[in-house]
């Protein structure tokens, strides 16, 4: 194969992987506490900014914060250990 | 003895790292805390390795579209919103 082909190929492989992982990590989000999914989904998925979550959810900024902090460390560790298991 | 303690300096410091970025993605760190970070993240690989992780698990979130959450999540989105608009 010559680079020009490996290029694509490796860029083919990448959106690939790129949108199991996206089918992965949603999947996943029901695993996460109320509290830390809906600020996941509004934050990440939806693209709203972090004062008007805080403020649709009824929560402190810090404690938005703290919520997104803690759903996006608890879905990075369910995804790696998920690769882990494809190994 | 002090190989223990310095195992344990080090644990720390890399705790430390891991709960600052959520906030380092955001660009919300203030530069003294980013500071900090990017000098920790120069000298240890894992955490390198654990931010690349977070921020796949984001970019992930963010190519999800709506219509592919389940029933479930989006029933829950709904009703943030309604309750946002008459709240």
């Amino acid at each position: 194969m010559g680079a020009a082909a490996r290029d694509v190929a490796d860029r083919v492989e990448d959106r690939l992987f790129a949108a199991q992982v996206a089918e992965r990590v949603q999947a996943l989000l029901p695993e996460l506490p109320d509290a830390q999914r809906q600020v996941v989904v509004l934050r990440d998925l939806e693209h709203l900014e972090a004062g008007d979550v805080a403020s649709m959810l009824g929560i402190s900024d810090g404690n938005q914060r703290v919520l997104l902090h803690r759903g996006r460390t608890r879905l990075r560790g369910l995804l790696a250990a998920e690769m882990e298991d494809v190994r | 003895m002090i190989r223990r303690w310095g195992r344990r300096r080090r644990d720390l410091v890399c705790r430390d790292a891991v709960a600052l970025m959520s906030d380092y993605v955001d660009g919300g760190l203030e530069p003294e805390d980013r500071a900090r970070l990017e000098q920790h993240l120069a000298s240890c690989p894992h955490c390198t390795e654990y931010l690349a992780q977070l921020r796949a698990t984001i970019d992930a979130l963010g190519r999800a579209e709506p219509d592919d959450l389940s029933d479930d999540a989006v029933d829950e989105l709904v009703r943030l919103y309604r309750q946002w608009r008459t709240g």
